[in-house]
């Protein structure tokens, strides 16, 4: 039968490390993602799960001049209320306030969204265009030890991560971007609310003199992961926002996505939609 | 006539001070015990020793069932009953009696019923029916209307070797002449989805037996007297040892219309186990097991003179039926009724096809056929316009009948507000100012915005579909002045049971709160056809009003004894007996009615009442007077479409409705801003999707019924055109607000892009293949 045979909730990372490599235990933060997925069947109940909430120091936001750090359990609406994340990495905060209900924001973890390796996952575009880091807590003979994994290598593929068995995500950090920076984060679905992407684009450029000299651009659910747009960012960089310049862009990213046909909408369609999307936020940066 | 939001002033009748509570604003006395989570629900009701259920899908569109397999699940701890087909004595039921409780040899649909299982907790019940073993031979499968018709199409049901069940044919005048009376022509084939119901309480039941052997069933049933005769059939019980109690339901929208075959299959189990046993639908299961909306295709030929006169209207139709048979099979009755008699025409013929597929099955939803009908007709009469240069109001106008006129099917027309509605409407959105097509966007936005109408006409006064469309009343006064009313009418959430107790208040001129009503037990309430056809306001409280109107007067004669005057110098208010003329209380009603207990002649007041309209079956050609009136309504919609997403927002929509007399504000308002979401998702966003048989988004992930966002401000306005049938003039509303949303916002996707959406629902996608169709087209045209 399909019951849960254990379920814990330590105090401390060691102990986490230990249920989740020893007895394969899934860890478990809002359960947002997870606690459907097992009553519809969609994945087996595990026989264990380990809850991390209860451990110190994995929620919270901490934002310097240098570099903003986000502890894996930190709530959705946490980074939607954040004044501080809204000043800093206003693209984080605007994705997370996006994400399905107020219900699930106040469940749902950054951690979370990331582990779960969808490529719809809301908040994965904006922190590939922030160029994360997630620290990962691995166990090691003398207690836990930490490596750090760029947020694009972290991605695997659907539902695929870099983590192995028995480690944890503790935390997300990124250099806070440059002051002059222009950001725009949009995603796309048939309603306003209670939406998984169709597509979603994140784009941030740095401009000097009317000369882009650093972009990111990065998509999600047109490809196998959320995905950094190399050459979306090679079309712009050095440039200036013309038309031609806008044009190229959108023609690199149409080329390097490579959407599905599912339930949601078709392969060309995501296509279009990004290149609508790029479109119109290169449109609004270059103003007029 | 017109009476706007929120204005409850009334002229009393009675001369005195005392405000009506006819067109007040009402709150649904269920409402305080909802709100704080104090309702039972049927999930919430636990009987002594009771057992839950769950039945085993086939989950396959179309094979034969080798062997069945169920000692792993019998074997199970805490399991107590698994049953098969070879279990039950196999009733056929349903419209097309192509139906049984549980499936033995041959599977038509995924949601085909092949097992069932009782267990001591829903835990081991849904692990049993895992655990059940089915060997199938697959057959080929029937996906579409054309899969069905192709020549050597596997047959789905023996009784139907063409896969066409059912053929529908109307025609009034003839159509060759009103072809060679029209100066314009047009064609169009329009397509509709299947939709879920989406109640937010889902299907279940309790079943359980006496032991003098009586079956109780805690039913979320609409029909409670239909069902009961059609289950007592299919379970060989006899109709009168069955007891049907409706907890409250969580919406119904012609969902418990049919007995569904969880319904049996509940009661084969209670009987096997000799014990309750409680069934309740996963969200899953309530979007792959039970019935949807019909797909329909709708091939549509409409024309008019020059100045605007309809001449004809030509309609073919084909139904995906599914795998099975319900009463969703005669939504085209109603479908008939819109394209004869929406406007007046004087040619008309219709051709329906139900076809059979191996796709889950249809049943009856809010419209009954209608949103269907009506997308295609108003799409079309709004092309018409277009051809002749001519407003879409004005062609409506032009064409909108007057009241006392009888429409071709036969349908007398006693009050008609449809001019009205259609002005009203139009008003209120600012048609003159905003209605001009198709629009450049403003400045750099790549959005352009739109405006379109479109009517409805739907039954009124019930619709005489059984020899009986009536409903009793047992109504009883205390020795205090409290009032029971028991009613045949079910309370499905629309309101019905504030609405009855405002019509017996207002007569015996006490407050509201003295009236509890009684509505939901076959065992105490007299009989009703049940909550179908928008009927409830006006059949039930056509009778609630007579039975107080009985109660009244015996009231009357007692105090006019008591008080040495005539019962016509007398009425009641506000608790009081009072004199008619002046409104002066002169004894309160209770002392009345404790004299007349308790005094000489030892007297009670009930009254019982038993209300048939004077409508009548339609004849073999569908037509003639089916309801004791008929219920109007316009809806512009204004929308803004984003020309390179597809995306079609609704800003605002504008309604007017002839409701006869509005009874409750409430009510009413809460009725039409409901119907209209819930057509804006019809529109928009709604769509089960079947692939190969197969439901592909049965979760509100993907199936996206429309949030707070996407319902715009609505203006909405009532005409009263005070039906001398109705209870106080009052027509029935319930399915009209859903009826013309579709082509009121594809009729103002047209006004804004000059594009014309035929196939439901308009999803970006298909809008922006259309919008980038008309481009190239465009684009041809100026390169050649």
């Amino acid at each position: 039968m399909s019951a849960m045979k254990m379920y814990q909730a330590p105090r401390t990372l060691e102990e986490v490390m230990r249920a989740a490599g020893e007895t394969g235990a899934t860890i478990f933060a809002g359960g947002t993602d997870l606690m459907p997925r097992w009553s519809k069947e969609i994945v087996p109940r595990p026989a264990a799960v380990v809850d991390i909430k209860a451990i110190e120091g994995l929620s919270g936001i901490e934002v310097t001049d240098g570099e903003i750090c986000i502890g894996a359990c930190t709530l959705m609406s946490g980074l939607d209320e954040s004044a501080a994340l809204r000043r800093a990495a206003p693209i984080l905060a605007e994705a997370a306030s996006r994400i399905a209900c107020p219900q699930i924001r106040n469940r749902a973890t950054l951690g979370g969204n990331l582990c779960n390796a969808s490529p719809a996952a809301d908040t994965a575009v904006p922190l590939i265009a922030l160029d994360a880091v997630v620290d990962v807590a691995a166990p090691g003979r003398a207690g836990a030890t930490s490596r750090e994994v760029s947020i694009t290598d972290f991605f695997q593929g659907p539902g695929k991560t870099a983590l192995e068995p028995g480690e944890v995500l503790t935390r997300v950090r990124f250099k806070r971007p440059a002051a002059v920076a222009t950001w725009a984060w949009e995603k796309f679905g048939t309603r306003p609310a209670m939406e998984i992407a169709v597509a979603s684009v994140g784009v941030i450029v740095e401009a000097s003199d009317g000369v882009i000299e650093r972009a990111r651009v990065a998509y999600g659910s047109v490809a196998p992961t959320p995905l950094r747009g190399h050459g979306a960012e090679a079309a712009l960089v050095g440039r200036r926002l013309t038309d031609e310049t806008i044009g190229g862009c959108v023609a690199a990213a149409r080329g390097e996505i490579s959407p599905i046909s599912d339930v949601r909408a078709s392969a060309g369609y995501r296509r279009e939609m990004v290149g609508v999307m790029l479109r119109r936020m290169l449109e609004d940066a270059r103003g007029g | 006539m017109i009476k706007t939001s929120g204005d409850t002033g009334t002229v009393n009748k009675r001369g005195t001070d005392q405000e009506s509570l006819i067109g007040g604003r009402i709150p649904k006395l269920d409402a305080p015990e909802k709100a704080v989570g104090l309702t039972r629900y049927l999930d919430d009701i636990k009987l002594p020793r009771m057992l839950y259920g769950k039945i085993l899908y086939a989950d396959r569109p179309h094979a034969r069932v080798v062997d069945i397999d169920t000692s792993p699940a019998a074997a199970m701890y805490g399991v107590r009953a698994v049953i098969t087909a070879a279990d039950i004595e196999l009733v056929r039921f349903g419209f097309g009696s192509d139906n049984t409780a549980l499936k033995g040899e041959k599977v038509t649909c995924i949601r085909d019923e092949i097992a069932a299982v009782a267990a001591d907790t829903p835990e081991i019940a849904g692990e049993a029916v895992k655990r059940i073993r089915v060997t199938y031979e697959d057959l080929p499968v029937v996906a579409t209307i054309e899969e069905a018709l192709a020549s050597g199409a596997p047959v789905i049901h023996e009784g139907a070797p063409n896969n066409v069940p059912f053929r529908f044919d109307y025609d009034h005048g003839d159509i060759d002449e009103g072809v060679s009376q029209s100066d314009v022509i047009v064609e169009d084939t329009f397509s509709s989805q299947r939709v879920a119901h989406c109640c937010l309480g889902t299907s279940g039941l309790i079943a359980h037996f006496g032991p003098d052997g009586r079956l109780t069933l805690h039913s979320l049933t609409q029909v409670p007297f239909l069902y009961k005769h059609d289950l007592s059939r299919i379970v060989g019980v006899p109709p009168e040892k069955i007891r049907v109690i409706q907890p409250p339901i969580g919406g119904g929208f012609g969902s418990k219309l049919d007995v569904h075959p969880f319904e049996p299959i509940c009661v084969f189990l209670a009987r096997a186990t000799g014990r309750p046993v409680r069934m309740v639908f996963t969200r899953e299961e309530e979007f792959f097991a039970t019935p949807t909306r019909q797909p329909m295709v709708i091939q549509l030929r409409s024309g008019a003179k020059r100045d605007g006169t309809f001449t004809f209207r030509d309609v073919r139709m084909t139904l995906d039926n599914g795998g099975r048979t319900s009463w969703g099979a005669t939504t085209p009755w109603i479908s008939m009724r819109t394209f004869s008699s929406l406007y007046r025409v004087p040619h008309v013929r219709q051709h329906v096809d139900v076809i059979y597929t191996n796709n889950i099955y249809a049943c009856a939803f809010r419209g009954y056929g209608n949103p269907q009908a009506t997308f295609a007709l108003e799409s079309q009469i709004d092309k018409l316009a277009h051809e002749l240069g001519m407003d879409p109001l004005d062609i409506r106008l032009k064409n909108a009948q007057e009241p006392g006129e009888t429409t071709g099917q036969g349908m007398v027309l006693g009050t008609c507000g449809l001019a009205d509605c259609l002005k009203t409407a139009a008003h209120n959105a600012g048609w003159d100012v905003k209605h001009s097509g198709p629009q450049k966007p403003v400045g750099k936005s790549r959005r352009v915005r739109g405006l379109g109408m479109a009517s409805l006409f739907h039954v009124g006064g019930g619709a005489k579909i059984y020899r009986s469309d009536g409903c009793g009343t047992i109504l009883q006064i205390d020795d205090f002045g409290g009032v029971t009313v028991q009613t045949g009418a079910s309370e499905i959430g629309q309101g019905s049971e504030t609405v009855i107790a405002q019509i017996v208040a207002e007569e015996l001129g006490l407050p509201i709160e003295n009236i509890r009503v009684v509505n939901n037990d076959s065992d105490l309430k007299p009989w009703d056809v049940g909550v179908h056809a928008s009927r409830t306001t006006f059949i039930a409280g056509n009778s609630a009003l007579r039975a107080a109107r009985q109660a009244k007067g015996k009231l009357l004669v007692a105090a006019a004894e008591k008080l040495n005057r005539e019962p016509d110098e007398l009425d009641l208010a506000k608790g009081n007996v009072v004199d008619r003329e002046t409104g002066e209380p002169i004894e309160s009603i209770g002392k009345v009615l404790r004299g007349m207990h308790f005094g000489r002649k030892n007297e009670m007041i009930q009254a019982t009442e038993f209300y048939e309209p004077p409508s009548k079956m339609p004849d073999e050609g569908h037509k003639g007077d089916i309801s004791a009136c008929y219920a109007f309504g316009t809806h512009v919609a204004e929308v803004e479409v984003d020309l390179d997403t597809g995306v079609v927002r609704v800003l605002g929509i504008s309604a007017a409705h002839d409701v006869g007399r509005v009874i409750n504000q409430l009510g009413i308002e809460g009725q039409i801003e409901g119907g209209i979401a819930q057509g804006i998702g019809y529109t928009l966003t709604e769509e089960v999707k079947v692939e190969g048989g197969r439901v592909v988004n049965p979760s509100f992930t993907d199936y996206k019924l429309v949030t707070t966002h996407e319902v715009p401000e609505l203006k909405l306005e009532f005409i009263e055109t005070h039906d001398p049938a109705g209870p106080h003039g009052a027509k029935g509303v319930a399915e009209a607000p859903l009826v013309p949303v579709a082509p009121a916002i594809a009729n103002a996707v047209y006004n804004a892009t000059g594009v014309r959406m035929t196939d439901l629902p308009l999803t970006p996608e298909r809008v922006l293949a259309k919008l980038n169709e008309s481009r190239e087209a465009e684009r041809g045209a100026t390169d050649g």
